[in-house]
Order: structure tokens, then C-alpha cells, then sequence
């Protein structure tokens, strides 16, 4: 069992490991306990800065750089376009909010117009049809480094970032498979 | 009065369900990790994984939803903040508005 406690990060053991440990010791090991744990430890790892327990709580009641656009009902286009800093607002500063804004906007751009060429060249190809998606995907994976995974180590960061997009890549490629089928 | 962002419990994503779970298990006492997933059991007949649990957990902290007491048991007990009862009144009046539409629509169809 302490082959699961292992997997969360060092400082979240540090934390929650006896409690959790706890839990886990007073129940039989299933596989739905063991999926739990794993994706448990997955979030622990995707979410350092949940420890910043006392800071987090501070900053929550300083307005954001995005909080017009994030009040009231219009925020899942602010999450979308990973604008809101409400997970990770102590460890984003506002030029990496920027430098993410602009990463997503810039490179979507870029990207959608290269799109529209491609379209253009290959009016009928499934395939350019199907990567079409990754003209907001990709940028907006791109731009977690400055957010989500600003706490990540370089290789850790290189490794998530290129194995998202190589995976997105892979299922626009086969969707462009199966509609040419 | 806390931001509206600080109490939203629904952007808690996958967690946001444990977390309204937890926060009505803290609400008439504290309570460590164990005992609350034994009265969440027992009330909601819902299993919350240890992962689920602390997932929640954490980010419920981080808002300062909730806090751990300090005890000299291995077990830290949690207790509901009074933010904490600001964001489940917010989001059980919320869940409750949503329940009231529905069972009107259910009632006239």
C-alpha cells in the first residue's frame, strides 16, 4: 500500500501521507482504490501550488488581473483561453499570465491562418481537415508552461507538453484516417 | 465579503461534488479523514476514494474553506470555515434552485 503513498509528490507526503495512509491501511485493496490513488497522485503532481495553503487563501481575495473577465457567468471562455488565475494566481505572475494570453492568441493565430492555407492548397484532404483542431490546441498546451506547469521542472515540462501534443497530433492524424476510409 | 471566485466550489472540476460532500460532513462538527468518509458513506450512501478525499481536501484548504486542527493523533481533524459556510449555502441554494426547476418541468410534463 505505501507503493501508492509513494507516488504523490514529496511535499504532499509530507502533508497528507499519514492521514492517507490511514485511510488506505482501513480498506482492501481494489482496483477502483488503486485508480483512485493513482489518479489522486496524477492531480497531487498536475497541482503543486494546492499546498500553498495560507497564501492561496490571501490571494483569493485579490482581485486578479482577469477579474472582469472571470466574474459573473462568462467564465468558462476565461478558463478556456487559460485565462483565469484562480488555481495558481500566487505562482503566475502577471507576465506569465501575459506571456500565456499572448502564446494562446498569437499562436492561434499563426496557426488558423496556416490552416486556412493548407486549406486552400488541399481543399478536400481529411487529414488537413482533422488538424484544423490543433491550431487552439496546440498553443494552448504550449502555454501551460507558464502556468500549470510553471513549477515543473524543464525536462518534466518538455516531456508532458511534447507527449500532449504528439497524442493530440496522433488522434487528428487518425481521424483523418477514418474519414478517408 | 469573500470574492465570488474564492466560494466557487463548482470550478472545482471532478472534485466539486466530494467537495460539497465534505464541507456538509464539516458543518455540524470537525472531523478527520476517515470519519468523514464513513459519515459520507452513511448519509449519501457514496464511497469517496482516498485520492477523491484528499483531493478535495486540498483544494477546500487552499481556498480556506476549511481548516486542519492541530491534534497530536496522526489524524488531523478539519473543520468548516465560516467562508466555508458562506460557499455551501451558496452552492446548496444553487443545487437546490436547480432541483426546484427540475421537479417543476418533471411536475407539468
Amino acid at each position: 500500500m505505501s507503493l501508492f503513498i509513494r507516488l504523490y509528490p514529496a511535499n504532499w507526503r509530507r502533508r497528507y501521507g499519514a492521514e492517507l495512509a490511514e485511510l488506505i491501511d482501513a480498506q482492501p485493496l481494489t482496483p477502483q482504490l488503486a485508480v483512485d490513488l493513482i489518479a489522486g497522485a496524477l492531480d497531487a503532481h498536475l497541482h503543486p501550488e494546492l499546498l500553498n495553503t495560507a497564501g492561496l487563501a490571501d490571494a483569493a481575495a485579490t482581485p486578479c488581473l482577469v477579474t472582469p473577465i472571470t466574474n459573473g457567468a462568462s467564465t468558462m471562455l476565461a478558463k478556456a483561453l487559460n485565462l483565469r488565475c484562480g488555481e495558481y494566481r500566487e505562482l503566475v505572475s502577471p507576465d506569465d499570465r501575459r506571456l500565456s494570453t499572448q502564446v494562446n492568441l498569437y499562436g492561434s493565430l499563426f496557426l488558423a491562418g496556416v490552416w486556412l492555407i493548407a486549406l486552400k492548397l488541399f481543399p478536400h484532404n481529411a487529414y488537413v481537415l482533422a488538424l484544423g483542431t490543433m491550431a487552439y490546441v496546440g498553443p494552448f498546451t504550449l502555454s501551460t508552461m507558464f502556468t500549470s506547469l510553471k513549477t515543473r521542472s524543464p525536462e518534466t515540462r518538455a516531456i508532458l507538453i511534447g507527449s500532449t501534443l504528439a497524442a493530440t497530433t496522433g488522434i487528428c492524424v487518425l481521424a483523418g484516417y477514418i474519414s478517408e476510409l | 465579503m469573500a470574492n465570488e471566485v474564492e466560494l466557487d466550489i463548482a470550478d472545482f472540476g471532478r472534485f466539486s461534488e466530494p467537495a460539497v460532500l465534505i464541507l456538509i460532513s464539516l458543518a455540524d462538527s470537525p472531523k478527520h479523514g476517515y470519519a468523514m468518509t464513513q459519515d459520507i458513506a452513511r448519509t449519501f450512501d457514496a464511497q469517496l476514494g482516498p485520492g477523491t478525499l484528499y483531493g478535495a481536501i486540498a483544494r477546500l484548504e487552499a481556498r480556506g474553506l476549511i481548516s486542519a486542527i492541530d491534534s497530536p493523533d496522526r489524524r488531523n481533524p478539519y473543520a468548516i470555515s465560516d467562508l466555508g459556510k458562506q460557499a455551501l449555502r451558496l452552492r446548496l441554494a444553487a443545487l437546490e434552485a436547480v432541483a426546484r426547476v427540475g421537479q417543476g418541468r418533471l411536475a407539468s410534463a
